[in-house]
Protein backbone atom coordinates (compact mmCIF):
# COMPACT_ATOMS: atom_id res chain seq x y z
CA UNK A 1 0.00 0.00 0.00
CA UNK A 2 1.48 3.89 -0.91
CA UNK A 3 0.51 6.21 1.57
CA UNK A 4 0.82 9.45 0.00
CA UNK A 5 0.11 11.05 3.14
CA UNK A 6 0.72 10.19 7.25
CA UNK A 7 0.87 13.58 8.53
CA UNK A 8 -1.32 13.22 11.23
CA UNK A 9 -3.31 10.93 13.65
CA UNK A 10 -6.41 11.02 15.42
CA UNK A 11 -5.21 10.58 19.13
CA UNK A 12 -8.85 11.13 20.76
CA UNK A 13 -12.14 12.48 20.35
CA UNK A 14 -15.79 12.86 22.33
CA UNK A 15 -19.01 13.60 21.30
CA UNK A 16 -22.30 14.10 23.50
CA UNK A 17 -25.29 13.52 21.93
CA UNK A 18 -28.36 14.70 23.71
CA UNK A 19 -29.97 11.99 25.37
CA UNK A 20 -33.65 12.71 24.83
CA UNK A 21 -34.77 10.93 21.46
CA UNK A 22 -37.63 12.18 19.20
CA UNK A 23 -39.38 9.79 17.22
CA UNK A 24 -40.02 10.16 13.30
CA UNK A 25 -43.38 10.26 13.61
CA UNK A 26 -43.30 12.83 16.28
CA UNK A 27 -40.86 15.17 14.41
CA UNK A 28 -43.16 15.07 11.25
CA UNK A 29 -46.43 16.42 13.54
CA UNK A 30 -44.24 18.92 14.71
CA UNK A 31 -43.18 19.93 11.54
CA UNK A 32 -46.83 19.86 10.07
CA UNK A 33 -48.25 21.49 12.76
CA UNK A 34 -45.41 24.61 12.37
CA UNK A 35 -47.07 24.65 8.66
CA UNK A 36 -44.64 22.10 7.09
CA UNK A 37 -45.40 18.79 5.23
CA UNK A 38 -44.79 15.24 5.87
CA UNK A 39 -47.45 12.93 5.04
CA UNK A 40 -47.55 9.53 5.71
CA UNK A 41 -45.56 7.76 2.79
CA UNK A 42 -42.90 9.63 3.46
CA UNK A 43 -42.87 8.71 7.33
CA UNK A 44 -43.09 5.15 5.49
CA UNK A 45 -40.21 6.12 3.38
CA UNK A 46 -37.91 7.27 6.26
CA UNK A 47 -38.61 4.31 8.72
CA UNK A 48 -38.14 1.47 5.58
CA UNK A 49 -35.98 2.62 3.02
CA UNK A 50 -34.01 5.33 5.18
CA UNK A 51 -34.17 3.24 8.29
CA UNK A 52 -34.58 6.33 10.87
CA UNK A 53 -36.27 5.88 13.84
CA UNK A 54 -35.40 8.74 16.07
CA UNK A 55 -33.16 11.42 16.36
CA UNK A 56 -31.65 13.18 19.31
CA UNK A 57 -33.08 16.52 20.23
CA UNK A 58 -31.64 19.18 22.50
CA UNK A 59 -34.14 20.84 24.68
CA UNK A 60 -32.23 22.33 27.20
CA UNK A 61 -28.95 23.25 26.43
CA UNK A 62 -27.60 25.57 24.04
CA UNK A 63 -24.61 25.21 21.22
CA UNK A 64 -21.84 26.55 23.41
CA UNK A 65 -23.18 24.08 26.07
CA UNK A 66 -23.07 20.99 23.96
CA UNK A 67 -19.85 22.28 22.66
CA UNK A 68 -18.76 22.61 26.25
CA UNK A 69 -20.19 18.62 26.81
CA UNK A 70 -18.70 17.25 23.64
CA UNK A 71 -14.92 19.47 24.46
CA UNK A 72 -14.47 18.67 28.77
CA UNK A 73 -13.60 15.22 28.89
CA UNK A 74 -11.27 15.26 25.87
CA UNK A 75 -9.30 18.49 27.10
CA UNK A 76 -9.12 17.00 30.21
CA UNK A 77 -7.64 14.43 29.10
CA UNK A 78 -5.25 16.05 26.70
CA UNK A 79 -3.99 17.71 29.61
CA UNK A 80 -3.15 15.22 31.93
CA UNK A 81 -1.03 13.75 29.12
CA UNK A 82 0.44 17.22 28.79
CA UNK A 83 -0.99 17.65 25.41
CA UNK A 84 -0.90 20.78 23.85
CA UNK A 85 -3.38 22.29 21.58
CA UNK A 86 -1.97 25.23 19.00
CA UNK A 87 -4.85 25.39 16.78
CA UNK A 88 -8.52 25.16 16.46
CA UNK A 89 -10.94 24.34 13.83
CA UNK A 90 -14.52 24.53 14.06
CA UNK A 91 -16.71 23.22 11.97
CA UNK A 92 -20.37 23.96 11.22
CA UNK A 93 -22.75 22.38 8.71
CA UNK A 94 -25.51 24.79 9.41
CA UNK A 95 -25.68 28.24 8.17
CA UNK A 96 -28.55 29.28 10.61
CA UNK A 97 -28.28 29.95 13.97
CA UNK A 98 -28.93 32.54 17.03
CA UNK A 99 -26.03 32.02 18.98
CA UNK A 100 -23.27 32.14 17.08
CA UNK A 101 -21.31 35.08 18.19
CA UNK A 102 -18.63 32.48 19.82
CA UNK A 103 -19.81 29.10 20.60
CA UNK A 104 -16.00 28.52 22.21
CA UNK A 105 -15.56 31.58 24.32
CA UNK A 106 -16.30 29.21 28.08
CA UNK A 107 -14.43 26.66 26.63
CA UNK A 108 -11.47 28.98 24.95
CA UNK A 109 -11.28 31.01 28.80
CA UNK A 110 -11.81 27.86 30.75
CA UNK A 111 -8.33 26.04 29.44
CA UNK A 112 -6.90 29.17 28.51
CA UNK A 113 -6.80 28.57 25.04
CA UNK A 114 -8.28 32.42 23.94
CA UNK A 115 -4.81 32.90 22.24
CA UNK A 116 -5.00 30.27 19.99
CA UNK A 117 -5.20 30.05 16.16
CA UNK A 118 -8.96 29.49 15.36
CA UNK A 119 -10.05 28.44 12.20
CA UNK A 120 -13.66 28.35 11.07
CA UNK A 121 -15.05 25.93 8.38
CA UNK A 122 -18.59 26.03 6.38
CA UNK A 123 -20.40 25.80 3.50
CA UNK A 124 -19.35 22.61 2.62
CA UNK A 125 -22.10 21.26 4.48
CA UNK A 126 -22.05 17.73 5.85
CA UNK A 127 -18.77 17.60 3.96
CA UNK A 128 -17.20 20.15 5.68
CA UNK A 129 -15.60 17.32 8.30
CA UNK A 130 -13.29 16.01 5.62
CA UNK A 131 -12.63 19.59 4.13
CA UNK A 132 -11.41 20.25 7.76
CA UNK A 133 -9.05 17.39 7.84
CA UNK A 134 -7.45 18.53 4.68
CA UNK A 135 -7.08 22.00 6.40
CA UNK A 136 -5.19 19.89 9.24
CA UNK A 137 -3.15 17.70 7.12
CA UNK A 138 -2.03 20.98 5.14
CA UNK A 139 -1.56 23.18 8.83
CA UNK A 140 0.52 20.23 10.00
CA UNK A 141 2.63 20.49 6.76
CA UNK A 142 2.83 23.89 6.52
CA UNK A 143 3.28 24.95 10.20
CA UNK A 144 6.16 23.02 12.00
CA UNK A 145 4.89 24.77 15.65
CA UNK A 146 1.35 23.07 15.18
CA UNK A 147 2.00 19.86 16.98
CA UNK A 148 -1.90 19.26 17.83
CA UNK A 149 -4.96 20.42 16.76
CA UNK A 150 -8.53 20.61 18.61
CA UNK A 151 -11.09 19.80 15.74
CA UNK A 152 -14.56 20.89 17.13
CA UNK A 153 -18.08 20.50 15.43
CA UNK A 154 -21.41 21.40 16.95
CA UNK A 155 -25.11 21.71 15.23
CA UNK A 156 -28.60 22.10 16.31
CA UNK A 157 -31.98 22.22 14.45
CA UNK A 158 -33.81 25.89 15.29
CA UNK A 159 -36.96 24.97 14.45
CA UNK A 160 -38.29 21.42 13.50
CA UNK A 161 -38.41 22.25 9.50
CA UNK A 162 -34.51 22.23 9.69
CA UNK A 163 -34.36 18.78 10.95
CA UNK A 164 -35.43 17.54 7.79
CA UNK A 165 -33.75 17.03 4.47
CA UNK A 166 -35.31 16.05 1.40
CA UNK A 167 -33.65 12.20 2.05
CA UNK A 168 -32.69 12.91 5.41
CA UNK A 169 -33.58 13.91 9.33
CA UNK A 170 -30.97 15.42 11.27
CA UNK A 171 -30.32 15.32 14.77
CA UNK A 172 -28.86 17.61 17.38
CA UNK A 173 -24.65 17.09 18.11
CA UNK A 174 -21.39 18.15 18.96
CA UNK A 175 -18.15 16.68 18.65
CA UNK A 176 -14.42 17.04 19.71
CA UNK A 177 -11.53 15.41 18.21
CA UNK A 178 -7.67 16.07 18.79
CA UNK A 179 -5.15 16.03 15.84
CA UNK A 180 -2.01 15.02 16.46
CA UNK A 181 1.40 15.44 14.54
CA UNK A 182 3.10 12.28 12.95
CA UNK A 183 2.24 8.79 12.43
CA UNK A 184 0.91 7.72 15.52
CA UNK A 185 -1.40 4.40 16.07
CA UNK A 186 -4.75 6.23 14.55
CA UNK A 187 -3.35 7.60 11.50
CA UNK A 188 -5.02 9.49 8.68
CA UNK A 189 -3.40 8.30 5.22
CA UNK A 190 -4.92 10.20 2.67
CA UNK A 191 -7.45 12.91 2.32
CA UNK A 192 -9.78 13.21 -1.43
CA UNK A 193 -12.19 15.95 -2.00
CA UNK A 194 -14.45 16.63 -4.43
CA UNK A 195 -16.78 19.97 -4.78
CA UNK A 196 -19.07 20.47 -7.44
CA UNK A 197 -19.12 24.47 -7.63
CA UNK A 198 -22.60 24.22 -9.16
CA UNK A 199 -24.04 23.99 -6.04
CA UNK A 200 -22.57 26.81 -4.69
CA UNK A 201 -25.83 27.80 -3.07
CA UNK A 202 -26.35 24.74 -0.85
CA UNK A 203 -29.59 24.25 1.01
CA UNK A 204 -30.40 27.38 -0.72
CA UNK A 205 -30.38 26.01 -3.89
CA UNK A 206 -33.18 26.27 -6.76
CA UNK A 207 -35.22 22.90 -7.30
CA UNK A 208 -33.62 21.86 -10.13
CA UNK A 209 -30.09 22.43 -8.95
CA UNK A 210 -31.36 20.06 -5.58
CA UNK A 211 -32.61 17.17 -8.53
CA UNK A 212 -29.45 17.62 -10.26
CA UNK A 213 -27.15 16.87 -6.61
CA UNK A 214 -29.87 13.75 -6.12
CA UNK A 215 -29.19 12.46 -9.56
CA UNK A 216 -25.07 12.61 -9.65
CA UNK A 217 -25.28 11.88 -5.97
CA UNK A 218 -24.40 8.05 -6.03
CA UNK A 219 -22.31 8.76 -8.50
CA UNK A 220 -20.18 11.45 -7.68
CA UNK A 221 -20.16 8.80 -3.89
CA UNK A 222 -19.10 6.07 -5.78
CA UNK A 223 -16.13 7.78 -7.79
CA UNK A 224 -14.67 9.48 -4.64
CA UNK A 225 -14.46 5.95 -2.77
CA UNK A 226 -12.82 4.26 -5.79
CA UNK A 227 -10.48 7.58 -6.46
CA UNK A 228 -9.35 7.04 -2.91
CA UNK A 229 -9.18 3.36 -2.86
CA UNK A 230 -6.71 3.80 -6.51
CA UNK A 231 -4.41 6.11 -4.86
CA UNK A 232 -3.79 4.50 -1.57
CA UNK A 233 -3.20 1.64 -4.62
CA UNK A 234 -5.57 -0.68 -2.41
CA UNK A 235 -8.89 -2.49 -3.11
CA UNK A 236 -11.61 -2.57 -1.15
CA UNK A 237 -10.92 -6.06 0.39
CA UNK A 238 -8.07 -3.89 1.80
CA UNK A 239 -10.65 -1.96 3.92
CA UNK A 240 -12.23 -3.31 6.85
CA UNK A 241 -15.11 -0.65 6.62
CA UNK A 242 -16.62 2.11 5.32
CA UNK A 243 -17.66 4.43 7.82
CA UNK A 244 -20.25 6.92 6.15
CA UNK A 245 -22.42 10.24 7.27
CA UNK A 246 -25.59 8.83 8.46
CA UNK A 247 -27.54 10.37 4.63
CA UNK A 248 -29.77 7.94 5.34
CA UNK A 249 -29.67 4.01 4.99
CA UNK A 250 -30.18 3.59 1.19
CA UNK A 251 -28.13 5.56 -0.10
CA UNK A 252 -25.12 3.21 1.44
CA UNK A 253 -27.27 -0.05 0.07
CA UNK A 254 -27.39 1.22 -3.29
CA UNK A 255 -23.34 2.07 -2.96
CA UNK A 256 -23.01 -1.48 -1.69
CA UNK A 257 -24.78 -3.17 -4.53
CA UNK A 258 -23.34 -0.91 -7.18
CA UNK A 259 -19.55 -1.52 -5.76
CA UNK A 260 -20.81 -5.32 -5.49
CA UNK A 261 -20.02 -5.11 -2.36
CA UNK A 262 -21.87 -6.77 1.26
CA UNK A 263 -24.41 -4.31 2.69
CA UNK A 264 -22.11 -4.33 6.05
CA UNK A 265 -19.22 -3.77 4.47
CA UNK A 266 -20.94 0.21 5.34
CA UNK A 267 -21.62 0.79 8.78
CA UNK A 268 -25.00 1.78 9.58
CA UNK A 269 -25.63 0.77 12.83
CA UNK A 270 -26.35 4.25 14.12
CA UNK A 271 -28.63 5.61 11.71
CA UNK A 272 -32.00 3.89 13.24
CA UNK A 273 -31.00 5.74 16.87
CA UNK A 274 -29.15 8.93 15.78
CA UNK A 275 -30.11 10.19 12.63
CA UNK A 276 -27.75 12.41 10.82
CA UNK A 277 -25.76 14.25 12.95
CA UNK A 278 -24.63 16.72 10.90
CA UNK A 279 -20.28 16.76 10.47
CA UNK A 280 -20.48 14.85 13.86
CA UNK A 281 -21.71 11.41 12.27
CA UNK A 282 -18.27 10.57 11.51
CA UNK A 283 -16.88 10.43 14.89
CA UNK A 284 -20.11 9.02 16.86
CA UNK A 285 -20.11 6.55 14.29
CA UNK A 286 -15.91 5.89 14.46
CA UNK A 287 -16.50 5.59 18.44
CA UNK A 288 -19.48 3.19 17.99
CA UNK A 289 -18.03 0.77 15.38
CA UNK A 290 -14.96 0.60 17.96
CA UNK A 291 -17.22 -0.14 20.41
CA UNK A 292 -19.23 -2.82 18.84
CA UNK A 293 -16.15 -4.50 17.48
CA UNK A 294 -16.40 -3.81 13.70
CA UNK A 295 -12.85 -1.75 13.90
CA UNK A 296 -9.91 -3.74 15.45
CA UNK A 297 -6.46 -1.93 15.72
CA UNK A 298 -4.22 -1.95 12.81
CA UNK A 299 -7.48 -2.27 10.17
CA UNK A 300 -8.23 0.16 7.38
CA UNK A 301 -10.95 1.95 6.41
CA UNK A 302 -12.96 4.49 4.98
CA UNK A 303 -14.80 7.63 5.98
CA UNK A 304 -17.24 9.10 3.59
CA UNK A 305 -19.10 12.35 4.17
CA UNK A 306 -21.69 14.34 1.51
CA UNK A 307 -22.49 17.56 1.33
CA UNK A 308 -24.81 19.38 -1.15
CA UNK A 309 -22.29 19.41 -4.02
CA UNK A 310 -19.60 18.42 -1.90
CA UNK A 311 -17.61 15.17 -1.23
CA UNK A 312 -15.26 13.82 1.38
CA UNK A 313 -13.61 10.58 1.56
CA UNK A 314 -10.59 9.98 4.18
CA UNK A 315 -8.32 6.29 4.64
CA UNK A 316 -7.34 6.05 7.91
CA UNK A 317 -5.40 3.06 9.76
CA UNK A 318 -6.81 2.29 13.43
CA UNK B 1 -8.97 2.79 -31.86
CA UNK B 2 -9.43 6.58 -31.95
CA UNK B 3 -13.27 7.27 -32.21
CA UNK B 4 -14.71 11.01 -33.62
CA UNK B 5 -17.46 12.61 -31.63
CA UNK B 6 -20.02 10.82 -33.32
CA UNK B 7 -18.98 7.72 -32.64
CA UNK B 8 -18.51 8.07 -29.39
CA UNK B 9 -22.05 9.57 -28.88
CA UNK B 10 -23.56 6.30 -30.88
CA UNK B 11 -21.67 4.17 -28.62
CA UNK B 12 -23.10 6.57 -25.56
CA UNK B 13 -26.63 5.91 -26.89
CA UNK B 14 -26.06 2.08 -27.37
CA UNK B 15 -25.00 2.16 -23.53
CA UNK B 16 -28.71 3.98 -22.96
CA UNK B 17 -30.54 1.52 -25.30
CA UNK B 18 -29.02 -1.17 -23.34
CA UNK B 19 -30.55 0.20 -20.25
CA UNK B 20 -33.40 0.84 -21.26
CA UNK B 21 -33.58 4.47 -21.75
CA UNK B 22 -35.57 5.78 -24.58
CA UNK B 23 -32.84 7.36 -26.83
CA UNK B 24 -35.63 8.82 -29.82
CA UNK B 25 -35.44 11.88 -28.66
CA UNK B 26 -32.05 12.36 -27.63
CA UNK B 27 -29.60 14.80 -29.41
CA UNK B 28 -25.97 16.69 -28.19
CA UNK B 29 -28.44 19.26 -26.83
CA UNK B 30 -30.01 17.67 -24.56
CA UNK B 31 -29.37 18.54 -21.01
CA UNK B 32 -28.41 16.01 -18.51
CA UNK B 33 -29.97 17.85 -15.46
CA UNK B 34 -33.55 17.59 -16.02
CA UNK B 35 -36.23 18.32 -17.22
CA UNK B 36 -34.70 17.22 -20.70
CA UNK B 37 -33.79 14.07 -19.25
CA UNK B 38 -35.92 12.90 -16.57
CA UNK B 39 -33.54 9.90 -14.74
CA UNK B 40 -33.47 8.64 -11.28
CA UNK B 41 -30.18 8.93 -9.78
CA UNK B 42 -29.67 5.00 -9.20
CA UNK B 43 -30.42 4.36 -13.31
CA UNK B 44 -27.85 7.19 -13.93
CA UNK B 45 -24.87 6.05 -11.67
CA UNK B 46 -25.58 3.20 -13.48
CA UNK B 47 -25.01 4.40 -16.97
CA UNK B 48 -21.97 6.69 -15.97
CA UNK B 49 -20.78 3.06 -14.70
CA UNK B 50 -21.61 1.29 -18.15
CA UNK B 51 -20.18 4.12 -20.19
CA UNK B 52 -16.87 3.53 -17.94
CA UNK B 53 -16.84 -0.13 -18.83
CA UNK B 54 -17.74 0.22 -22.28
CA UNK B 55 -14.97 2.86 -22.98
CA UNK B 56 -12.48 1.39 -20.55
CA UNK B 57 -12.16 5.03 -18.92
CA UNK B 58 -12.62 6.80 -15.69
CA UNK B 59 -15.55 9.37 -15.53
CA UNK B 60 -14.21 12.00 -13.16
CA UNK B 61 -16.89 13.70 -11.90
CA UNK B 62 -16.33 17.21 -11.85
CA UNK B 63 -14.76 17.12 -14.78
CA UNK B 64 -17.34 14.80 -16.65
CA UNK B 65 -20.67 16.71 -15.51
CA UNK B 66 -19.44 19.94 -13.63
CA UNK B 67 -20.11 21.87 -16.39
CA UNK B 68 -22.91 24.49 -15.78
CA UNK B 69 -25.38 23.10 -17.61
CA UNK B 70 -23.82 19.74 -18.57
CA UNK B 71 -25.63 18.56 -21.87
CA UNK B 72 -24.91 15.15 -23.82
CA UNK B 73 -22.65 16.68 -26.29
CA UNK B 74 -20.21 17.89 -23.33
CA UNK B 75 -20.27 13.86 -21.89
CA UNK B 76 -19.45 12.88 -25.36
CA UNK B 77 -17.09 15.69 -25.62
CA UNK B 78 -15.49 14.25 -22.56
CA UNK B 79 -15.01 10.73 -23.27
CA UNK B 80 -14.06 12.08 -26.49
CA UNK B 81 -11.05 13.71 -25.05
CA UNK B 82 -10.53 10.57 -22.51
CA UNK B 83 -10.26 7.95 -25.48
CA UNK B 84 -7.90 10.71 -27.14
CA UNK B 85 -5.30 10.98 -24.54
CA UNK B 86 -5.55 6.94 -24.18
CA UNK B 87 -4.46 6.43 -27.87
CA UNK B 88 -1.47 9.19 -27.38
Amino acid sequence: MRTPTDDFSIHDLSVYVPPRRVSVERLAAEIVQHGGVFSGEEIRRFKTDYRFSHVPVERERSLPEMLREACHPLVERLRRQSLPIDRILMVRTSELSWHDENMLREVLHTYGLQERPFHAIGQHNCASVHLALRMARNLFRTDPYTSGILLVSADKAIHPFFRRLPDSLLGDCASACYLIRGRKLHRTLLIENVVDPTFYDGISGKAEDWKWFQTTYFFALRQIIMTTLRKASLAFDDVRLLIGSNVNYRTWQVLAEMLRLRPDKFYTETIAEAGHLYCSDILYNLQAAVADGRLRKGDLYLTVSVGIGSYGCALHQF
Amino acid sequence: MKRNRQEVFMEILTVFNENNVNTDALSFDVRLDAPDFPIDSVLFMKLLVDLENRFQIELNYPEALGAEKPTLGSLTDYIEGCLARKTQ
